[in-house]
């Protein structure tokens, strides 16, 4: 019963936030929607028992990725009041598009058998994930590694100023 | 002091032997590292990060020709006994990453002839060579990922790895406009289109609690392929089909191939879309390797067909109004992968004697694959020549090449009606094998469709010809550095070769490799004559 | 008649006693329930942080006359102990002026955002161990005296912390003023930078006690002593890191107020300034706190080791007092620091993160995983913690390039001159 409320308030945070990303004509608004969207997930992570994924999406997304995007949006654009624009057919092409996109997966998604999972009772363990990271998925989490360093170097050589 | 940590499960470690069949990924990895602990000890030395490079590229085409003819162990794993293979290293990524090996080799001397013929920013190219060849041999990685895997999480990190490193190659020249814009755009759809496949994999993984590609096969195999399994399938092949610049995910291409160095644009040309096509390949292939997956995977092959055929005609119908040879080449690029993507179409098909037999699908991709490699190699070379020479890149800077410079004249025609599949070239005796392919796979509509772009690039190939043999110009004779044209000579000559003389050697080498590839796939006996039954698939 | 009263009365008597003693049981149960005692705890952590919050700023005041051999404020109350109240009454009472240019929503979003960011972090401390309440039967779980105890203790307080910068940006972002927005930028660009040592830190004190929950942090502490002997360092470099992320001297660059005037508060008044102050000092509290359970032995005190082993309410409560004097000596040392040391220079700010405290941090941990990979002493990372210390150093001094030299541009400029 708790679980349900909370389980109803934390999705409607999520989607009320979702649709203020999209509908808000000010970048720096919808960035700040996004901050609840992320959030409202985070929450339904923490529902399902997934601590660890939740505070991971919150640091990871709320924290790090999300600030360098109000970073750069407010270093690029220059005051509040500059908005969007879009015209009217864009706005009605875009829910109309919208609109049958999310009733087509919605349908899709609702009406099909999904095989049961083992439900999570109790919170894993951190270790646990991190000995399933240093095993079972330790190729991919190498992988990641090598494409960070290459990134990194990439992102410091196009951030360079040039002499 | 026990420790709490350290009471846990002891680790599981990958065995020696294991690491040793990664050989080239470790070899390409560890290329990275080289170049940037070189730059520490020597400093910003261009000579020094290239070498590396290029010994990297040499050395990891041997490891993967030792592992192609070899006859190297099949080997899918890397991962604990009970978990899916993340790493999947057979003869198939090897041969892959053996071309995408050379092709970095290539290109790197590409680069270095360029800096002495004169490109304008030279200064800035020695000095971030650095940069340059951390970023070149990381994407180079990627694909090399791309190719060995058949796990649903190492795809989409690979697809990323080979695509993270190229937005910044495309935008490597940062005070370049088009450049920067080429980059952005790239960044754009990249992050669409990996958005949408991992969204794809998602529900792929709702569906089959499995990552691995061999699992949700035999899964489609016993309950057959739902609409979801459907959507979730094409919404994660869009990010592979993005890599290949397939139509309708081909936007990026053009911009991107202009606005980014010439050797960047040739790196792209070729080594994106051989990964790309190598891991269309083998998700199509490990996905209807049972007999009733194969069944219930005809309907996305035919998508797939019909995706290779609108590829192919917008890509040739979009080159036709081109004046930048980059540009033209990167719609003709699309048209190409259009043909390659005709062939992955087909692999679902069974074949009931399929065990020691070349599968003619795959042959027919690899001897296009190795021909497109020349061709485009060649093209882009007697481009970038000229633009070293001219300093532009478009139509009217080819009026009268044949005469300003007759040998990269000839190469250059050569290339072209290789590119459109003229007979005594190579161009023409892989798209033969295609359509021969084809009309095994009883595919009749899409050989007219194949026969009717070869038409159609005619018309904007033989443009070119025409303007470098029929348009006078008084401009001055093209220099070109004596390197470079021997080299473009040589895969002219190749191309001349392999439509000629050693056309049954490439068929035979090409079935070769598509046969190691089939026995590599060939997932124990699934996928033989008598039809397993569901519970052996478990 | 009578009879009839007086046994009415004693039957009143009787039942009122018995509700008494029925509500008596209905507290105690509930006392003794984690969950509720754990939303009572919650409320009384709320109340008293907003007292100490009150008290730090008049502490504030108080530390900073006697540095600068002032008297501070004392008229209010005998030695000025009533200050806060006023200042409180008058933070209520001013104008909430709204500029006519902002936007709005955020202007008024952004210290609502950054107060109840900086209160939940509270979650996860743990006050004072566990106890058992005289009425409980001895096999009953103990109560513990933290509002959640979760498995993820540490991160929470890391993702929390790592959305505190979106008040300061978007109150400066919303003010649509230069010197409000160079403040929030500031900011942002400090705070992302530190939680990099930040996060090295900790990490080096999860690998050393193999938890990341705080409260079996400070059951290692009870049995090794504290973690500040093995990572002295660390220590240090978290706690220059919270000093960063709270944006006090010497790194409050994000509201200096000789250039930017307030930086990003610039545009605000009355109670919407008292909140961020009020974030401001709580964040402190938090951080003290995080500090003192990761390397400063949360409750323990060192020889006194029945405080740590009784489990009644009063040892509890004895625990908790020093958790409090503990955090008490932090916001002094926060506060002399504010009042002695001078303001960083930005570049000089970002020199430090990344070329000072990453590398050094990132010994550490990469320290740390070795010794726990060989088996060695923990004593081994003190040794490594007092090398990388005099390597630093040594670099600073011989290499010429201090974390505090002067700026590059400077310098190109001089030679071109």
């Amino acid at each position: 019963m708790l679980e349900a409320l909370a389980f109803y308030i934390f999705a409607a945070v999520t989607l009320v936030s979702a649709i203020g990303v999209v509908a808000s004509r000010n970048i720096v608004r919808s960035a700040v929607c996004l901050l609840g969207t992320l959030g409202g997930v985070a929450c339904l992570y923490f529902l399902l028992n997934a601590n660890l994924l939740a505070a991971i999406q919150l640091i990871v997304y709320a924290g790090g990725t999300l600030i360098l995007i109000v970073f750069g949006v407010m270093l690029t654009s220059k005051s509040p009041w500059v908005v969007f624009d879009p015209t009217r057919g864009q706005v009605v092409g875009a829910v109309i598009v919208s609109i049958l996109l999310a009733t087509g997966l919605c349908m899709l998604l609702v009406g099909n058998e999904w095989p049961a999972g083992t439900a999570m009772t109790a919170s894993p363990h951190v270790k646990d994930v991190g000995t399933m990271l240093l095993t079972d998925y330790l190729v991919p989490f190498e992988a990641a590694s090598v494409l960070l360093l290459v990134v990194m170097i990439g992102a410091a050589y196009l951030a360079r100023p040039e002499k | 002091m026990t420790h709490a940590l350290l009471a846990a499960t002891p680790l599981w470690m990958p065995s020696a032997a294991d690491l040793q069949r990664l050989g080239p990924l470790w070899s390409l990895a560890g290329t990275i590292v080289a170049v940037l602990f070189a730059a520490l000890l020597v400093g910003r030395n261009y000579r020094v990060a290239g070498a590396i490079a290029t010994l990297g590229g040499v050395f990891t085409a041997t490891l993967c020709w030792r592992g192609i003819t070899g006859g190297a162990v099949p080997f899918a794993g890397l991962a604990p006994e009970a978990a899916a293979p993340m790493l999947v290293v057979d003869q198939f990524s090897c041969f892959f990453i053996f071309l995408i090996s050379v092709f970095l080799v290539l290109v790197t001397g590409m680069w270095f002839m360029g800096l002495d013929a004169g490109v304008p920013d030279e200064a800035a190219r020695r000095r971030d060579a650095v940069e340059f060849f951390v970023l070149f041999v990381g994407s180079a990685f990627g694909m090399a990922l791309m190719v060995s895997t058949s796990n649903l999480l190492m795809i989409i990190l690979a697809v990323e790895s080979a695509s993270l490193p190229s937005y910044g190659l495309a935008g490597f020249r940062k005070k370049h406009r088009p450049a920067a814009e080429a980059s952005l755009k790239y960044i754009l759809f990249g992050a669409v289109t990996s958005a949408i496949s991992v969204y794809g994999a998602s529900l792929l993984y709702g569906q089959f609690h499995t990552l691995d590609l061999m699992k949700i096969s035999t899964a489609i195999g016993s309950q057959g392929i739902s609409v979801l399994t459907g959507v979730g399938l094409f919404a994660f092949l869009i990010g592979v089909a993005f890599k290949v610049s397939a139509v309708p995910f081909h936007f990026w291409c053009p911009d991107v191939f202009e606005g980014a160095s010439i050797e960047i644009t040739t790196w792209l040309s070729v080594a994106s879309k051989a990964a790309g096509l190598g891991l269309m390949l083998r998700i199509m292939w490990l996905l209807s390797c049972t007999v009733q997956s194969a069944d219930a995977m005809r309907w996305v092959a035919h998508a797939v067909a019909i995706m290779a055929a609108i590829t192919c005609t917008v890509g040739n119908f979009s080159a036709f109004r081109q004046t930048n040879l980059k540009r033209l080449l990167a719609f003709s690029s699309i048209a190409h992968a259009g043909y390659m993507l005709m062939a992955v179409s087909i692999i679902w098909q069974p074949r009931e004697s399929a065990a020691g037999m070349p599968h003619p699908a795959s042959s027919a991709v690899i001897a296009y694959m190795i021909v497109y490699l020349l061709m485009n190699l060649a093209a882009f070379g007697v481009v970038a020549m000229v633009y070293w020479s001219t300093g532009r890149e478009t139509m009217d800077a080819f009026n009268g090449l044949g005469w300003r410079n007759p040998l990269l004249g000839v190469v250059m025609a050569t290339c072209l009606f290789s590119l459109v599949g003229l007979p005594p070239l190579g161009g023409f005796i892989t798209k033969y094998y295609l359509l021969i392919a084809l009309y095994d796979a009883s595919l009749i509509w899409l050989i007219f469709v194949a026969v009717f772009n070869t038409l159609l690039s005619l018309y904007y190939y033989a443009r070119i010809a025409y303007a470098m043999y029929f348009v006078q110009s008084d401009e001055a004779p093209v220099r070109a550095p004596a390197m470079g044209q021997f080299a473009v000579l040589m895969c002219a000559a190749a191309i001349v070769l392999s439509g000629t003389f050693y056309a049954g050697k490439l068929k035979s080498f090409s079935d070769q490799r598509s046969r190691d590839m089939y026995g590599a796939m060939q997932p124990t006996g699934l996928r033989v004559a008598e039809r397993p039954t569901a519970d052996s698939m478990h | 008649m009578g009879g009839i009263q007086v046994g009415n009365l004693c039957h009143n008597v009787g039942s009122a006693a018995r509700t008494m003693m029925d509500t008596m049981d209905a507290i105690r149960n509930i006392l003794a329930d984690q969950f509720w005692f754990s939303i009572v705890l919650g409320l009384v952590v709320f109340g008293g942080i907003q007292g100490a919050v009150a008290y730090a700023i008049l502490l504030e005041r108080k530390i900073s006359a006697w540095t600068q051999d002032r008297y501070g404020p004392n008229r209010v109350g005998p030695y000025g102990i009533l200050q806060p109240i006023a200042d409180g009454l008058k933070f209520f009472l001013k104008e909430d002026i709204i500029p006519a240019n902002v936007d709005k929503a955020l202007f008024i979003f952004a210290p609502w955002m950054i107060f109840v960011v900086a209160l939940v972090g509270f979650a996860v401390i743990p006050w004072g161990g566990s106890f058992k309440w005289g009425w409980m039967e001895a096999t009953a779980k103990p109560m513990v005296v933290q509002v959640a105890s979760v498995d993820i203790g540490l991160l929470y307080i890391v993702a929390v912390s790592s959305l505190s910068v979106y008040g300061v940006v978007l109150g400066g972002w919303a003010s649509n003023n230069k010197y409000s927005f160079y403040g929030a930028i500031r900011a942002a660009a400090q705070m992302l930078s530190y939680e990099v040592p930040m996060g090295m830190c900790l990490m080096a004190a999860i690998l050393m006690t193999g938890s990341l929950r705080l409260e079996e942090m400070v059951d290692w502490q009870a049995r090794h002593g504290w973690a500040v002997m093995y990572h002295p360092i660390a220590a240090l470099v978290l706690f220059i890191t919270a000093l960063a992320e709270a944006n006090r001297m010497p790194f409050d660059l994000a509201e200096s107020e000789q250039e930017l005037i307030g930086g990003y508060h610039t545009e605000y008044s009355a109670l919407k300034l008292a909140l961020f102050f009020l974030a401001e000092y709580s964040h402190m509290i938090t951080s003290s706190a995080m500090m003192i359970c990761i390397f400063f032995g949360g409750y323990l005190v060192p020889g006194w080791e029945w405080l740590n082993t009784t489990p009644t309410f009063g040892a509890a409560l004895v625990r908790v007092a020093v958790f409090a004097f503990k955090i008490f000596l932090f916001i002094c040392l926060y506060m002399l620091i504010r009042w002695t040391i001078p303001r960083f220079r930005f570049d000089q700010l970002m020199r430090l993160a990344w070329k000072g405290l990453v590398p050094m941090t990132m010994t550490l941990v990469a320290a740390q995983g070795l010794v726990l990979y060989m088996g060695w002493s923990q004593w081994t990372t003190t040794a490594v913690n007092i090398g990388v210390f005099l390597f630093g150093g040594f670099v600073s001094v011989a290499g010429g390039k201090a974390v505090t030299g002067r700026q590059l541009s400077l310098r190109r400029a001089e030679a071109m001159g």
